[in-house]
């Protein structure tokens, strides 16, 4: 995986180098490099969904422009999550394609696919490390391309001063902070947020909503399920998947 | 990728380290216990010493199997490592190593001590070595396939025993073998030549049964 970013950090140097004809601030803000054509980042076709044989959704369209934020709403197990999943790659579809657009040119990864921050309802914390500890084993698998280290990372979540406890010992909100430190670790083209504000009180969902608009702002995309509304800085909609349950499916 | 996971998992293993040496500390009362209900007879016992050491080193590596991906899988860390790289093969190897590194290398190491219990004469400790090098991955990752496949269940002790016992069978005949002819003098290369086609084997396809076992799960 290392190679793979390595040469992931090194386009934007070349592309940059070749429109201005200089080298200098490279790397710096990948973002400010325009996209030319202005296609919808994310874009999904007629896409079904199962869970244990279950039809969840089925023949779900949307597409997401860049600095859009999604809110994806229904009743419990209306496939939320599942949908979620299905967008990071997790969870394959029965049906329907999922067709993405990059934020700058240099963003597919070697894989062709784009950078994804995903949290989910399991954080990704391996509990016997200390928060610090599993930041720096994300910074090293994802890529550290934001520039800021696994310490400040924890800082924008206003949780430094746990860094150096074992995760076992956090609090179910301290630990969804240092989940959602990975959000800042590296510049991701979308953010996919299940139930992100669980656990969190005002003052991390303040934080959150602040990261989430400033992703917004450079042209990512937040694709988010949350039981109640979640304000992100930048433009809004929302999808109900009840409007998209199959009549005929047995629950 | 597959370092950092490897780094990880020793760090894990360097923060909780009387979890990681309980398979060990199981190897060798298991292994004790032989001399003390059988009988403490030399003769007889350096008889039995090849398959109470493989019988022991099954067990011991199955008890560390069980945690081999569950963690991972409960805490979320094996779908973050899935968006990244978009596959498990190389999450799957990088585990593999480390659960070899955990319970499969200290417990060689173990054998020297194990062996002067059990009688082995000192001439027959290459043979013991060669063996359990060559074989104890090679339990490691047929153990993975059914440790993946069974990640999903809450309880799954019992059945990964039932699904990879049996596939354990020909490389405890083969390693347990191997010690035997050395110990009534005969030629043990056959039997580590067999071992080391086990363990290329299982190298090469292991890692792709247990990447795909545990796609299936997080799906």
């Amino acid at each position: 995986m290392q190679s793979a970013n390595g040469k992931v950090s090194s386009c934007p140097a070349k592309l940059t180098m070749m429109r201005n004809g200089q080298l200098n601030n490279q790397v710096k803000d990948i973002r400010s490099v325009d996209s030319p054509v202005n296609l919808p980042l994310l874009s999904v076709e007629t896409l079904t969904c199962e869970r244990s044989d279950v039809a969840l959704f089925s023949n779900l369209s949307f597409s997401l422009q860049k600095s859009q934020c999604l809110r994806i709403l229904g009743p419990n197990g209306s496939g939320k999550s599942t949908l979620i999943r299905a967008i990071a790659g997790i969870h394959k579809p029965v049906h329907g394609s999922i067709h993405w657009n990059p934020v700058a040119e240099d963003s597919h990864s070697q894989t062709g696919r784009p950078k994804i921050a995903y949290i989910g309802h399991a954080t990704g914390l391996n509990n016997e490390l200390t928060a610090l500890e599993n930041l720096a084993f994300y910074a090293s698998i994802h890529g550290n391309l934001s520039g800021l280290s696994p310490t400040e990372c924890l800082e924008k979540l206003n949780i430094a001063h746990c860094s150096s406890l074992p995760c076992m010992q956090l609090s179910a909100g301290q630990r969804q902070r240092v989940a959602l430190a990975r959000l800042v670790l590296n510049q991701y083209d979308l953010w996919l947020l299940d139930e992100p504000a669980t656990s969190l009180d005002d003052q991390g969902i303040e934080l959150l909503l602040n990261l989430g608009g400033t992703c917004l702002k450079a042209g990512g995309g937040v694709v988010y399920c949350s039981h109640q509304p979640l304000n992100f800085r930048g433009e809004h909609d929302s999808i109900n998947l009840l409007n998209f349950k199959d009549e005929n499916a047995q629950c | 990728m597959l370092i950092t996971v490897i780094k990880r998992d020793l760090k894990c293993v360097s923060h909780n380290l009387s979890s990681s040496v309980q398979p060990i500390g199981f190897f060798i009362i298991i292994t004790s216990l032989f001399p003390l209900a059988v009988t403490p007879d030399p003769k007889v016992l350096q008889g039995i010493a090849p398959g109470i050491i493989w019988i022991s080193a099954l067990l011991a590596t199955l008890l560390a199997l069980d945690t081999l991906f569950k963690e991972d899988f409960v805490d979320g860390t094996i779908d973050q490592m899935f968006i990244v790289a978009n596959s498990l093969y190389v999450v799957a190897f990088a585990r593999i190593i480390s659960h070899w590194l955990i319970s499969g290398l200290p417990l060689i190491l173990m054998c020297l001590i194990i062996a002067f219990m059990l009688q082995i004469p000192e001439h027959s400790l290459d043979a013991l070595i060669v063996s359990l090098l060559l074989g104890t991955p090679t339990l490691s990752l047929v153990g993975s396939i059914g440790a993946a496949l069974t990640v999903g269940l809450r309880y799954s002790g019992v059945l990964l025993a039932l699904i990879t016992l049996p596939l354990y069978i020909p490389v405890m005949i083969f390693g347990a073998s191997c010690i035997s002819a050395d110990l009534i003098g005969l030629q043990w290369s056959g039997q580590a030549y067999l071992l080391a086609a086990m363990l290329v084997l299982s190298i090469t396809l292991a890692p792709f049964a247990t990447a795909a076992a545990l796609r299936i799960n997080i799906n």
